[in-house]
């Protein structure tokens, strides 16, 4: 069971480093989005440390919907998810590999660019620290809700404003969290930390079943 | 289970007996609730008459919740039991939800104007039902986005309980968020701090919208399952 | 619970196929013993592949029982996928990955042995292909290594293919009907559909015939 499981871990790896743009596509959008904002604003320092985790966690988030697009889609056209679902592994734990997977091919760069952003947004060392703990608490969350969307939305063309539409309403406390663990006066940024941390729990217990339930649906 | 085994023709028929009883107690409720916003009870002392937005924004922010979790509700059951009936509920329930949504918001947006001077103000209330709008936009979309009805059916019905596993998280966030500014909020704390004389309206605003809503929503139910049961006794009637 | 005679590997009773709201079959029953081979033939659209699928338990049945090795369907839906090994129409193979690669991967979700990926090597000629990006092969090659993925079979007692045969030549064509009967003789059932003649002597076969049905589809207005 578990070699199964890290074969879909691994193969998934395998494939994003690959395809599309590769392991840089999401750091690549994610650091474009960073540029537009001070472009566009034109800030004085002051406010660019202000906007920096703002502008970090929707970065982030839209970089991980825009990978979570086809997560899918290829899988059920070539009729991989139709072998998998005769695997040893319950469509769940199939979910929670390709979870884990998009998790580490996009996520690791995400975390490897957020440093160099909070550096081009003249934030001091603490700040980025917070600010990386908050996305490495917060991207497996975002990764299983933008999963579950994108389960849900698997048989269909061209489904991307949809997912969006579907999806930032069900990030949003992600999101809310994320930011504000880092940007909150006083001790507000620990409690965020906690909520960041137990969202983060209840979506590895409860998504990765909901998603499998969906898969399977799908394919029928 | 009474979900599984729920006649649809006996709930047609009780749908088509409690319609004129819910339109009369709409009906009323409306007409005393709106003499008792609008006429009998004071001014606010902070926002003098505009405070009669409330009456109308309130009840509707909250039938909207209401309606969400009938939808979650619904859903929940059609996906267990894979009753029509459930899935029908909620299909009625969900463009109703969301209008009385749309009008939580719009009347939300003029209660804010007399009062901060912008149509619009990021709070807790407001942000979290324009959040609530998104959710039925996205259950709405999503239903019609997938051509084979029974999937998607059940894939709707799988948005909505998630989406009503997530609103309360989503609400308890942006609570927090907007503690972490204090900015001022239109409502005055809800509960026993509100004047009396304000909440005996409001109550009877809540209740005729609750009625409203039924009979609108029974109205719907009504519309969708009379043709189905017609189309099963031709079908019936056809099979020799 | 003593049995005194094994189960069938596969049985149906009455069984309806849907795909997409539409009703493709109903009323089959048949019954499946080990060693049984079943080619299913019928033109295309008519419902092969969505019959082979509800087997697989990919897609409940739309009406009707179904039995794997003697558990309802319904009992362990989990547990008859398992029980089950499907070639699909579709190669299920990635192509920017070398064929070792994608076998390796398909052993190990199906739970095959390593043993079994060393054997899939000597199969179907894919020794010389066997580190090359399966984005090179023709189709006919890409075939040949999806359908070498039966030698992961393990204990699986049903073997179900769709459109095997297409794509292949000759040699690949004898290799496959040999494979094929070495299965059975292993006692797994074997289930295949296709639209032309099949060159394997001696087997069972299920012809699928449309007929003029009043078409049963499903309205929804949202």
């Amino acid at each position: 069971m578990t070699r199964a499981f890290f074969a879909i871990v691994l193969r998934d790896l395998r494939l994003h480093a690959t395809s599309g743009g590769g392991l840089l596509l999401a750091p690549g959008f994610f650091a474009l989005v960073a540029t537009l904002f001070p472009l566009a604003l034109n800030p004085a320092p002051a406010t660019l440390r202000l906007i920096a985790p703002a502008v970090v966690w929707i970065g982030g988030l839209l970089a991980v919907l825009i990978s979570l697009e086809r997560i899918f889609g290829e899988d059920i056209e070539d009729g991989s998810l139709d072998a998998m679902a005769l695997g040893l592994l319950p469509l769940a734990l199939v979910a929670l590999a390709k979870a884990l997977g998009h998790l580490v091919a996009f996520g690791v760069p995400l975390l490897v660019t957020a440093p160099l952003i909070a550096l081009a947004y003249q934030l001091d060392t603490a700040t980025t620290g917070k600010l990386l703990l908050s996305l490495l608490l917060g991207l497996p969350a975002l990764t299983l809700i933008g999963l579950f969307a994108a389960a849900l939305t698997a048989g269909l063309k061209r489904a991307g404003a949809l997912i969006a539409l579907i999806v930032v309403p069900l990030e949003l406390p992600v999101l809310i969290f994320g930011v504000w663990s880092v940007a909150a006066p006083a001790g507000g940024g620990q409690t965020g930390l906690i909520y960041l941390a137990l969202i983060t729990l209840g979506a590895l217990i409860l998504l990765p079943a909901a998603v499998g339930a969906v898969l399977r649906l799908v394919l029928e | 289970m009474l979900a599984r085994s729920l006649n649809p023709r006996t709930v047609l028929q009780l749908l088509r007996r409690i319609d004129p009883w819910l339109g009369i107690a709409s009906a009323l409720l409306f007409a005393f609730g709106i003499v008792d916003a609008l006429l009998l009870s004071p001014p606010d002392y902070q926002q003098g008459e505009s405070v009669r937005i409330m009456y109308v924004h309130v009840p509707a922010a909250y039938l909207a919740s209401q309606a969400y979790l009938l939808l979650a509700g619904m859903s929940a059951l059609y996906l267990i039991w894979r009753n029509p009936l459930a899935d029908m509920a909620a299909a009625t329930a969900a463009p109703i939800g969301a209008a009385f949504t749309a009008l939580a918001l719009v009347t939300g947006s003029l209660w804010g104007r007399p009062t901060w001077g912008t149509y619009w103000v990021w709070d807790a209330r407001l942000t979290s039902v324009l959040v609530l709008l998104f959710l039925y936009l996205g259950y709405i979309a999503l239903r019609q986005a997938v051509e084979t009805p029974d999937k998607a059916r059940r894939l709707a019905a799988w948005l909505a309980v998630i989406g009503a596993i997530d609103l309360p998280i989503i609400r308890f966030s942006v609570e927090w968020w907007n503690t972490l500014h204090q900015p001022a909020s239109l409502l005055r704390p809800d509960g026993p701090s509100i004047d009396p004389s304000m909440l005996r309206p409001l109550l009877v605003m809540m209740a005729a919208y609750q009625a409203f809503f039924l009979f609108v929503w029974a109205r719907g139910l009504r519309a969708r399952l009379a043709p189905r049961l017609k189309h099963e006794t031709l079908k019936e009637r056809t099979r020799v | 619970m003593t049995e005194d005679r094994i189960a069938p590997v596969l049985k149906t009773e009455d069984l309806a196929v849907s795909r997409a709201g539409r009703l493709l079959l109903t009323g089959l029953t048949l019954t499946l013993e080990p060693g049984a081979i079943l080619h299913v033939s019928g033109e295309n659209g008519i419902g092969k592949t969505s019959l082979i699928r509800t087997l697989a338990g990919l897609a409940p049945p739309a009406g009707g029982r179904l039995w794997l090795s003697g558990v309802p369907f319904m009992e362990d839906p989990q547990g008859h996928r398992e029980s089950c090994l499907m070639i699909a129409h579709e190669n299920a193979l990635k192509p920017a990955l070398s064929v070792a690669r994608n076998l390796t991967f398909w052993a190990q979700v199906w739970g095959a042995t390593d043993a079994s990926v060393a054997a899939v090597r000597r199969l179907f000629g894919l020794a010389a292909l066997w580190e090359r990006p399966v984005r090179t092969l023709s189709q006919g090659q890409k075939r040949r290594v999806s359908l070498a993925r039966l030698a992961f079979a393990g204990d699986r007692p049903l073997l179900l293919l769709d459109e095997p045969w297409v794509g292949l030549d000759e040699a690949a064509a004898q290799e496959l009907a040999d494979c094929l009967f070495a299965h059975a003789r292993a006692g797994r059932a074997i289930v295949m559909t296709s639209h032309q003649p099949v060159p394997m002597a001696g087997i069972a076969t299920l012809h699928l015939k449309a007929h003029v049905a009043p078409a049963q589809e499903e309205t929804e207005t949202v």
